[in-house]
């Protein structure tokens, strides 16, 4: 069986178990038969995708797919084959957040991303300040506390009753404001920013705007230039049901190599002598460096071809879905559990109508919880002590929901 | 080229919700050998692929590994994933890359490609503000070179020495490390043509001048002897896609003296948070599936044992240096060179690929009339795949 043949084998093979990947974008969705897209359901109520999504039945096939070749026939043009796949993943997250693919980079995480931005930016943060919230990702706030360390102005608002106050936000920033850093969706709490309000603040103080985008893009709509988005960054394992150590960066095209410097020196290196070329041009130095054009001048290293062609394959399942869709889908799941389990004894600390599909409540006895929760063969994650972190996704329904109020009446 | 029945089972068979057997986490150790290498690599039943300088083959040990771990993703539970996804297996493989280069588990942090490393290093140490220089040489990695020649135009002092011939004469070393040097920079097998830098020497000079040794052992480790003690090596950085046989991973090796104050982190993340020891250098999540094919393929590298695996590749690369030449290849590798990689002047280079590729046989060859050509095989090859090559030029 040749290659050819084998990648046949492969494609008919993903496209045989192909439920709603076939639906298109502006039909109805049957959320049903996404159900036999992720087997993980079948063993449990699966309701912690803010930890970790499960892969699809699509992703996980080129995944073996490329397990098989990386084991198999690793040789050229092994390589060039995996091209398409990178540029194809950037299309089709540049769509995702109305972005032009020019305005895409890969990362291995949010955190490097944030880091290397703010790493580029040092030019401009220097003698100026940062302002963040308490919402915001405990890593990034890390991040940022490191940097306040070695002599960063840095600024973080509290929140009160589980959000962001605009106003603080506002009395926050000032004229010396440099970089306004926030989270599209809380990991803490679900807690959704208001992106739009808190752009035209810091633009009107000629602040840039960072949103880590991780608990937010894939399960709620992104539109960084309706929101006035400067920089983005996330990881693909959470509601972009990718692998983890791939993501991806968003930097607005005309703050690229200004604002935002390159800080990873990408690029190639042309020799100038003997024996390195056979006729040396005398107008050139004798060694010059030739660097990547943007966007790529932001990566370092080849990002990893699993998390790209997986990638490549989530962002066109979540496309054929539909953001829209699947944030209705979602909405009517989280918004049981907010009717629901206060009743029950478990306080909500999201707010209500917050547009997320994370949903955190707090738990009396947090030990006893969970264990009527594991036996009854439902996945939440218990954070911070006392805090239950419910976060569905496109194959959960109302039955998982059932399951987890039956076990918490217990 | 054949992909057999049973390796597209395993493939597709994975492409279900069934959950996937495998015997990973549990291989017993003390059984794997040089002598049957080969048939852990069923690549190496498909092709005769000697170009492992630019990308080793995944054994079965590391397919078999991923897919589980895969199988976990997708089907649960999540006490599998929990299997492959916790501090004890990322203790295990901080471990045994210590034991693979004669370092402490303290002084090793993931990091995600050697380039990424070398760039922590180079802001790490803040040479640029410091007014130091740094010294390194045209047979280091063309993307280092790269790098270096950037910050060069941004104002950094790198002295980038040239090869003679195809080594680097001590003389130049020597000449350019001074008071001034900060750093000094190099791939201690080269990729361009396998030279092996007496490493050792270069330490000496650059240590009586204060300065300190970043070594890119992409090229080396898994396939040469390293012992940083011994070499006198402060700072060290690979990807493992190559002679650590997979992953899209990698690690840096920073000595114990250099973690308090010397080598600042300049990237911050939860994965450092609180670390004093190497980890304060680890920034985020790693790609967890290059992690899998890691944890498998460093035992496996260790259960054969460097030096056998030298052994098995030697008598490889010298019967190339033998041979070619007669087929009029001339060699670019100095001779005993002690490396896993040989590199060759071809003439009529594209008459050579279509040769090659006619009796299925996988190098690096550039275009041209001579090309270049690398050759690199590893612990998989036998003399019959040699000798493929050799008579597709003779």
């Amino acid at each position: 069986m040749n290659r050819r043949q084998f990648l046949g084998t492969a494609a008919a093979a993903t496209a045989a178990t192909s439920t709603a990947a076939a639906a298109p974008a502006s039909r109805e969705v049957d959320f049903d038969s996404v159900r036999a897209d992720f087997p993980r359901i079948r063993s449990e109520a699966y309701l912690d995708c803010a930890s970790c999504h499960p892969l699809s039945v699509h992703s996980v096939a080129v995944l073996h797919r490329y397990v098989d070749w990386a084991a198999n026939e690793v040789g050229e043009p092994w390589w060039p084959s995996w091209a398409g796949s990178r540029g194809d993943a950037k299309n089709l997250f540049a769509k995702l957040i109305n972005a032009k693919p020019s305005e895409i980079a890969f990362v291995r995480s949010t955190i490097e991303a944030e880091s290397n931005l703010l790493n580029g930016m040092d030019h401009l943060l220097a003698g100026g300040n940062v302002v963040t919230n308490d919402l915001h990702y405990t890593a990034a706030l890390y991040n940022y506390k490191m940097r306040q360390r070695d002599g960063l102005d840095l600024r973080v608002v509290t929140n009160r009753d589980w959000r962001i106050d605009i106003e603080d936000m506002a009395n926050a920033i000032d004229q010396e404001t440099k970089l306004v850093s926030i989270t599209l969706v809380s990991n803490v709490n679900g807690y959704l920013s208001d992106v739009k309000a808190i752009s035209d603040l810091a633009h009107a103080h000629g602040a840039y705007l960072y949103v880590d985008l991780i608990q937010g893009v894939g399960a709620v709509p992104v539109d960084v230039k309706a929101m006035g988005i400067d920089f983005a960054a996330c990881s693909t394992y959470k509601w972009l049901m990718g692998v983890k150590g791939f993501g991806f960066v968003y930097i607005r095209d005309d703050l690229q190599q200004t604002v935002a410097k390159p800080t990873q020196h990408s690029g190639g290196v042309r020799f100038n002598y003997a024996p390195w070329t056979t006729k040396p041009d005398a107008a050139l130095d004798e060694i010059s460096f030739e660097p990547i054009s943007a966007p790529s001048c932001y990566e370092v290293s080849y990002p990893s071809y699993e998390g790209a062609i997986c990638a490549q394959e989530s962002l066109k399942y979540v496309h054929q879905l539909g953001v829209a869709n699947i944030r209705r889908h979602v909405r009517a799941l989280t918004d049981r559990l907010q009717a629901e389990l206060p009743a029950l004894g478990y306080p909500s600390i999201t707010p209500k109508g917050n547009e997320s599909p994370i949903v955190v409540f707090e738990a009396q006895d947090p030990t006893s919880t969970m264990n009527k929760v594991r036996a009854a063969g439902v996945h939440v994650a218990m954070r911070f002590g006392n805090k239950m972190r419910i976060s569905p996704s496109v194959f959960s329904n109302d039955q998982d929901i059932d399951r987890l109020l039956g076990a918490l009446r217990k | 080229m054949t992909m057999n029945r049973r390796q597209l089972l395993t493939g597709t068979a994975a492409l279900g919700a069934a959950g996937i057997a495998s015997h990973s986490l549990s291989a017993a150790p003390g059984r794997k050998s040089v002598a049957s290498a080969r048939s852990d690599f069923p690549w190496a039943g498909n092709e005769t692929y000697l170009n492992c300088a630019t990308e080793h083959p995944l054994g079965l040990h590391s397919s078999d590994a991923m897919r589980e771990y895969l199988g976990y993703l997708t089907n649960g539970p999540d006490s599998g994933r929990a299997k492959y996804e916790n501090a004890e297996l990322q203790e295990r493989v901080r471990k045994r890359f210590a034991r693979l280069i004669g370092a402490t588990p303290a002084e090793i942090a993931f990091a995600p490609s050697t380039q990424l490393a070398e760039n922590l290093v180079l802001d790490g140490l803040r040479i640029e503000e410091s007014g130091g220089n740094v010294v390194t040489n045209d047979l280091h990695y063309g993307g280092s070179l790269s790098n270096y020649q950037a910050r060069k135009e941004r104002g950094l002092d790198a002295r980038i020495i040239k090869h003679k011939d195809y080594t680097i004469d001590m003389r130049d070393w020597e000449e350019a490390i001074d008071r001034r040097t900060k750093l000094v920079s190099l791939a201690l097998v080269s990729n361009v043509n396998g030279y092996l830098d007496d490493i050792r020497a270069i330490a000496d000079i650059a240590h009586s001048h204060g300065a300190l040794v970043f070594v890119d052992v992409i090229q080396a480790a898994g396939a040469v002897p390293i012992d940083v003690r011994a070499m006198g090596i402060d700072l060290l950085a690979c990807s493992a896609y190559k002679w650590l046989m997979g992953g899209r991973f990698g690690y840096l090796y920073v000595a114990k003296e250099l973690h308090e104050g010397r080598l600042q982190p300049v990237q911050f993340g939860s994965k450092g948070a609180g670390a004093t020891d190497a980890r304060q250098y680890q920034v985020s999540t790693p790609n967890h599936l290059g992690f899998v094919c890691q944890h498998e393929a460093l035992a496996y590298i260790l259960e054969l044992g460097v030096d056998n695996i030298r052994e098995h590749v030697r008598p490889l690369t010298e019967r190339l240096r033998k041979e070619l030449p007669a087929a009029g290849c001339a060699c670019l590798t100095p001779a005993g060179t002690e490396s896993p990689i040989v590199t060759f002047l071809v003439p009529d280079a594209p008459r050579a690929r279509t040769r090659l590729s006619e009796a299925g046989v996988i190098v690096t060859l550039r275009d041209g009339n001579p090309g270049e050509m690398r050759v690199s095989p590893s612990v998989f090859n036998n003399l019959a795949d040699i000798n493929r090559l050799i008579d597709a030029l003779s």
